[in-house]
């Protein structure tokens, strides 16, 4: 019988949800949230906050929630990676963070999902992108609708592997308008041409269903909130 | 050592994903089907559970039949819907609770509504004025109590259930046994209009299927088997006022049967209309009769959790 959830894919149904994706992205999602719906306790909302929890909560008792978020999300994505696909020989990329290393709220929550994926399923994982400067959720509202500000602003680094892989599994926590991934992807395949690039996000969150601008400008993408 | 990547391309081998257009195009595709029924599905699924509905049917078809069900949807004024797909993330677990559980539903609102406590509020579409009074107050208490209450959009008693519910600023759910795109009776169009917008709509009825009945009255199955999907969705069945109409009797079979703590709540008025037999019948099973509302929320106790991951710190 089975057991572990499937991953589902972006496909003509849900990409309007997602304006910045066209038919030849492959996304895929574990969960769904709505935006804004006001239910901080559903189960993925709830996990959704848990993932995001700001780095200043550390040391205080509630990062216990965070840990746990990092190590369901990874964990149900390695159990759904492996129920969909055979992969032969992929690398897993983690979307960097959206402050710099030297900020205190540089949050590697996505490379803690990323390395329990590849541990659950023996791939190797590489830090390819990394942002050149911090993404301001207060400003960052034009530069969300300029995918080359984004690009500019992400630095590739070329990984050491011993074996080439054979695609790239980019893994995010939630795919909201895909203005991250579509950045993220373009300078990856600038850098390896003709690479499959495949974006694994946590959860996708559904507009509201009657969106307003906001759902394309204010929300944040992938900063803490 | 920095080494160049070089890249064998392509190729991941695709084995199992949920492209939701295929899923809902060829969960309609088999709905088309000779003999097809929930049962027969259920069955069919059953007997290959590593099996998504696009594994009976070639993609083409599939996706062809979705994107038909979406243009006819768009076209009777159902812009926005999403669908819940067994296997799928989101697909709530309880529904594998009924004795044939739906592998695909459609839903328009907000689904998070679904995942709250809730307790279903049924009975006859023709009541009498203290029956309407009871499903209203008792929808008003459950919400007051944190409870969501779930009805199935009929007239009578699942119309005062929903309103009553919305009246307290409470949520509600309606389980339809109509596509989305259609209601039943009519006159209870706003209410699922609104209900779809501000709450939230389910239902597990096929479009295709549906609008090819050239008789209406072939569609009456429907009816008695979302009442089955009400009780797979709530911790507790309350029937306010009876009638013989099967679907209140389906939903109090499917709430003793579906086990997991559900409840069965039949109201003292339903055991004095003498033309009624099975109130008695229920309740020697397991079903509680009930003379007072407090009966109900004390049985019920404090609506849990039901999330099952850690609450936000």
């Amino acid at each position: 019988m089975p057991s572990a959830n499937l991953l589902t894919k972006v496909d003509d149904l849900l990409r309007g949800d997602h304006y910045y994706l066209d038919d030849a992205d492959d996304c895929y999602f574990l969960w769904e949230y709505t935006a804004r719906a006001g239910f901080a306790h559903s189960t993925t909302n709830n996990l959704i906050l848990n993932l995001k929890k700001a780095m200043d909560r550390r040391g205080r008792p509630e990062w216990y929630y965070k840990e746990q978020a990092i190590a369901t999300a990874g964990d149900g994505l390695a159990a759904a990676i492996r129920a969909t696909w055979r992969l032969n020989a992929p690398l897993i990329v983690p979307a960097p963070p959206s402050k710099v290393r030297s900020n205190p709220q540089h949050d590697d929550r996505i490379l803690q999902v990323a390395q329990r994926i590849g541990t659950a399923l023996s791939l190797p994982i590489a830090e390819m992108l990394e942002n050149k400067a911090d993404r301001d959720p207060q400003h960052a509202t034009a530069q969300r609708r300029n995918i080359q500000a984004l690009t500019e602003n992400l630095q590739y680094r070329a990984a050491s592997l011993a074996t080439p892989p054979t695609g790239i599994l980019l893994i995010d926590d939630v795919l909201t308008t895909g203005a991250t991934f579509t950045a993220c992807k373009s300078v990856l395949q600038r850098n390896l041409p003709g690479m499959p690039i495949w974006g694994v996000f946590v959860a996708r969150r559904v507009p509201e269903a009657e969106p307003d601008e906001a759902d394309y400008g204010d929300a944040p993408e992938d900063d803490d909130w | 050592m920095q080494a160049a990547l070089k890249f064998r391309g392509p190729e991941a081998v695709t084995e199992k994903v949920i492209a939701p257009l295929i899923e809902l195009g060829a969960y309609e595709w088999l709905w088309q089907q000779d003999k097809a029924s929930f049962k027969t599905l259920a069955d069919r699924f059953a007997a290959a559970p590593d099996w998504l509905p696009s594994d009976f049917v070639d993609s083409t078809t599939a996706l062809e039949t979705g994107k038909r069900v979406v243009g006819l949807y768009r076209d009777r004024g159902v812009e926005r819907f999403g669908v819940r797909i067994h296997r799928a993330g989101e697909y709530p677990t309880k529904l594998r609770h009924a004795r044939h559980p739906v592998e695909l539903l459609y839903y328009a609102g907000t689904w998070e509504i679904a995942e709250l406590p809730a307790v279903s509020v049924v009975g006859t579409r023709r009541p009498s004025p203290e029956g309407l009074r009871r499903a209203r107050k008792l929808a008003k208490l459950l919400v007051g109590n944190g409870w969501t209450v779930v009805s199935g959009l009929a007239a009578g008693i699942d119309t005062a259930a929903h309103n009553g519910a919305l009246e307290a600023g409470g949520r509600t759910i309606a389980v339809l046994g109509t596509p989305l795109s259609e209601s039943y009776p009519p006159e209870n169009a706003e209410l699922q209009r609104r209900i779809a917008k501000e709450q939230l709509v389910i239902s597990q009825v096929p479009l295709l299927r549906y609008l090819a009945q050239k008789n209406p009255k072939s569609n009456r199955f429907f009816f008695p088997e979302r009442n089955v999907t009400m009780s797979a969705l709530t911790s507790a069945t309350v029937i306010v006022e009876a009638s013989n109409t099967s679907g209140t009797r389906t939903q109090a079979r499917a709430a003793l049967q579906q086990g997991e703590g559900r409840k069965l709540f039949i109201l003292e008025s339903c055991f004095q209309n003498p033309e009624l037999s099975w109130p008695k019948e229920f309740e020697a099973q397991g079903a509680i009769r009930v003379s007072d509302f407090a009966q109900i929320t004390d049985a019920l106790g404090q609506p849990a959790d039901e999330g099952g991951r850690p609450p936000t710190g």
